[in-house]
């Protein structure tokens, strides 16, 4: 049996276990829910065997050696890896609170995740290395903000049903920025997925794929109107349907201070390793590489932005004791920043981290 | 006064304010491409306001923002956020050096509201202290009434102070780096040396060594496009001393504190290109180094030959024609002419460097080594004498996180009571975070300690 084959089975898994998770979610039978529970481990076992075999693949097809091989170096292997982080961390937190509440939400960023993979196909999984990824700081680099990457995904679901527990009135500041963040995020994964989907169908993905670029390349004035038209679309279904999470809520009876707490917890458990593993190891690697440890490259500056938002709440929530709305809004806007690092700054603007285009 | 302004600057508030303006501020940087004239903010912002480039490239310069990250706002941002985080954390030294010395005490009067409290066997105390390996107890005993007093995790207090230290002394080395130390490129083609470099606004400066390029290699992967290695060979010239050494990508060299690194390469056009043959009869090749279009005997033989034309990239296109594809030197091959003894044409070959066998004409043969001069290399040379001190602080802040977010300060206090036979135990504990889950501790004690057996 060959890695992909089992990547397969883990993604169709993931996908089926959040339909049986918002199942759940609307009958609240218990039986569904624990149905949901083990589909999640099965899935998860399948993934992680999955991913050792293509490390053992990598390491064969190319003799890079073992730890040049991990499979975290390009786009779709980064993915599989966040995926794969988020559904332990799903596990994780079924376990520790004792709630299947996150499931549903946790399931669809994971199942998203690796659809985007799918779409691609297992083939172009595996490339050797140029010269530059060469390097044991790579895989500590690029491994460790993933896992970061994962826990800060988690501190926002956990952030964002905080914000919707909290009843705020659809007036109110934070309401508005929370709901828009969210319906920001849902449009620009979708976009991404059904920008690769095309360009794929296309033919249009010859070595490399720039996110949303074939969506973006020959578009119009009259393209891009459209395209902000459901963008807003998105974000007034957000904005209008946000708060009855709180109801879904109530009805689980999940704690509004659980949730708070969570997103301390998530952001506690992301922020160290990405201080040693972003900030640090690429760092040390892009001063073994191109001899200067920073250089505010555009790729670089975003991660420094994304830590300075999480040491900002750091700070508000241990010293200053904010538990609120405001605390969460600060969360979930290093949550938007987090996304920017990764793929906004690739989209947008160029720069030394090339190696994150498919 | 002199406290207000220290309370000022050891404020957490002004450390938050200053997290908020720092990332707003750097993010200018990243959409206003840096020392760019011609970049798509200059043209963006030309075509809004209705000024010409230069006039928004002049104005980009006059504020900073063509170059924001050495601009003295920018650097005064950061200096005002090391002040911040100095002073603060000088501050609070003596408090936490408090803490960490103080070990916990028995405390007779914690038992109250948010305390457990329940009935057990006898053996209560052992459970008690079983529950409690790993942590350091003290106790004092009252009549029927035990106190225990426990902790663990103390020197996890220091964890924010390590890691604000690491940030301090990344800070200062940077502002080292900035001030004393430089940076540039060096381009070389192969046999040729050079000595300046040249930095990012175009000034140059001497290096005390020259840098002379022996060969530059790529290789590429097997039936691939994609390099798998960047390599120059170089020697470094001083007073005449030559040391050979290999530059390859995320591998530099150090000489004398400065460091060279592989970062660019191309092609080099030109007619002064050496090649590097291995010629003769079978049994008997000799190594030669032989110019474009000179004639050169084949040793051993009376056949004359000569290099008439050179290939980077050698390959047959669909029609089955030989064609060059790129400069990218993945198939590199020569095309040599044979000469008799009396200057007549033998006919022509193409000899691959990958493929020895292409030289190959009856006893004789020709195999392609090298080509010098075809290429060039370009080297980044950085000099930065608190290199050393940028890597103490990333440890000093790695090991600070580490213990800030992964290790805690807990307590744990235990009254035990002897009525007749029958302990009550009272219990009541704080940990230095995460305190909502203290109730899910003093459950988990409460439980180990009532289980039969």
């Amino acid at each position: 049996m060959n890695s992909s084959v089992l990547f397969g089975i883990a993604s169709i898994t993931y996908m089926v276990t959040m339909a049986v998770y918002v199942a759940y979610l609307i009958m609240k039978k218990e039986i569904i829910g624990k149905v949901a529970s083990w589909m999640v481990i099965f899935g998860f076992l399948c993934h992680t065997v999955a991913f050792f075999l293509r490390w053992v693949e990598f390491a064969d097809t190319y003799k890079l050696g073992f730890f040049h091989s991990i499979p975290v170096t390009n786009l779709y292997e980064s993915l599989l890896f966040f995926a794969w982080c988020v559904v332990a961390g799903n596990i994780w937190i079924e376990r520790r609170y004792k709630t299947r509440f996150m499931g549903a939400f946790l399931t669809a960023i994971a199942g998203m995740a690796v659809a985007f993979v799918d779409t691609v196909g297992a083939a172009k999984g595996i490339q050797p290395l140029v010269p530059a990824l060469k390097s044991n700081w790579l895989l500590a680099h690029a491994t460790m903000s993933f896992i970061a990457y994962a826990a800060f995904s988690m501190s926002f679901v956990a952030a964002v049903l905080h914000l919707a527990s909290l009843r705020l009135p659809r007036r109110s500041g934070v309401y508005i920025f929370w709901t828009v963040a969210l319906g920001t995020f849902v449009f620009v994964t979708l976009l991404v997925v059904g920008d690769f989907s095309a360009a794929l169908s296309a033919k249009a993905v010859e070595g490399a794929y720039k996110p949303l670029y074939f969506t973006f390349k020959k578009m119009g004035v009259g393209g891009f109107a459209v395209l902000f038209l459901i963008y807003a679309v998105f974000c007034a279904v957000a904005w209008y349907f946000g708060g009855k999470l709180a109801g879904l809520m109530d009805k689980f009876s999940i704690d509004s201070k659980v949730m708070e707490e969570l997103t301390y917890k998530m952001i506690s458990m992301g922020f160290p390793i990405f201080t040693v593993g972003g900030l640090i190891f690429g760092a040390v690697w892009a001063d073994k590489a191109w001899g200067r440890y920073w250089s505010w490259d555009p790729k670089e500056t975003w991660a420094l932005i994304t830590w300075l938002i999480y040491a900002f709440y750091l700070h508000a929530r241990y010293v200053k004791d904010w538990t609120g709305a405001k605390a969460s809004a600060v969360a979930v806007a290093g949550f938007v920043c987090t996304i920017f690092t990764y793929i906004g700054v690739n989209l947008l603007i160029s720069g030394l981290h090339s190696y994150g285009a498919l | 006064m002199l406290k207000k302004i220290l309370d000022f600057w050891a404020s957490v508030k002004l450390a938050m304010f200053l997290f908020i303006l720092i990332a707003l501020s750097s993010s200018l940087g990243t959409f206003i491409q840096q020392n760019d004239s011609g970049s798509k903010a200059v043209f963006w912002l030309s075509e809004k306001l209705g000024m010409t480039h230069e006039q928004i490239y002049m104005w980009l310069v006059k504020t900073g923002l063509a170059d924001m990250y050495s601009s003295w706002w920018f650097i005064g941002l950061l200096v005002l956020f090391g002040v911040n985080l100095t002073v603060c954390t000088f501050y609070r030294l003596s408090h936490v050096y408090r803490q960490l010395k103080t070990p916990v005490t028995v405390n007779r009067n914690i038992f109250g509201e948010n305390s457990v409290s329940f009935g057990a066997e006898s053996d209560a105390e052992s459970k008690v202290k079983d529950f409690l390996r790993g942590y350091s107890i003290v106790e004092e005993k009252d009549g029927d009434t035990l106190y225990l007093a426990a902790e663990k995790g103390r020197f996890a207090r220091s964890g924010v102070y390590i890691t604000h230290l690491g940030i301090m002394v990344i800070l200062i080395a940077a502002l080292i780096g900035i001030t004393v130390g430089f940076k540039g490129n060096l381009g070389v083609v192969e046999g040729q040396s050079d000595d300046t470099i040249v930095n990012a606004n175009n000034a140059t400066r001497k290096l005390p060594f020259s840098v002379r390029l022996d060969n530059f290699d790529v290789k590429y992967y097997e039936n691939s496009v994609k390099p798998e290695l960047y390599r120059s060979e170089i020697a470094i010239i001083e007073n005449g001393k030559e040391i050979s050494k290999e530059v390859m990508v995320n591998s530099p060299i150090e000489y004398k504190g400065y460091r060279i690194f592989q970062t660019n390469h191309g092609f080099y056009p030109n007619k002064d290109l050496s090649f590097i043959l291995n010629t003769g009869k079978e049994g008997s090749v000799k190594k030669i180094a032989v110019q474009f279009g000179k004639k050169f005997t084949i040793p051993g033989t009376e056949v004359s030959a000569e290099v008439t034309d050179f290939a980077p990239s050698l390959g047959q296109d669909n029609k089955g024609e030989l064609v060059n594809f790129n400069t990218l030197m993945m198939n590199p091959a020569v095309k040599v002419e044979a000469f008799d003894e009396n200057d007549v044409s033998l006919g022509y070959k193409w000899i691959f460097q990958k493929y020895p066998e292409s030289g190959q004409a009856g006893d004789m043969k020709i195999e392609f080594v090298d080509v010098i001069g075809a290429q060039y290399s370009v080297f980044s040379v950085t000099y930065d004498p608190a290199d050393y001190l940028v890597y103490i602080g990333f440890f000093i802040l790695g090991l600070g996180v580490v213990i800030a977010f992964y290790f805690r300060h807990e307590r744990i206090w235990v009254r035990i009571t002897d009525n007749g036979g029958v302990k009550e135990v009272s219990a009541a504990a704080d940990r230095s975070k995460f305190r909502s889950s203290i109730p899910e501790l003093l459950e988990k004690l409460k439980q180990s300690v009532t289980k039969e057996g």
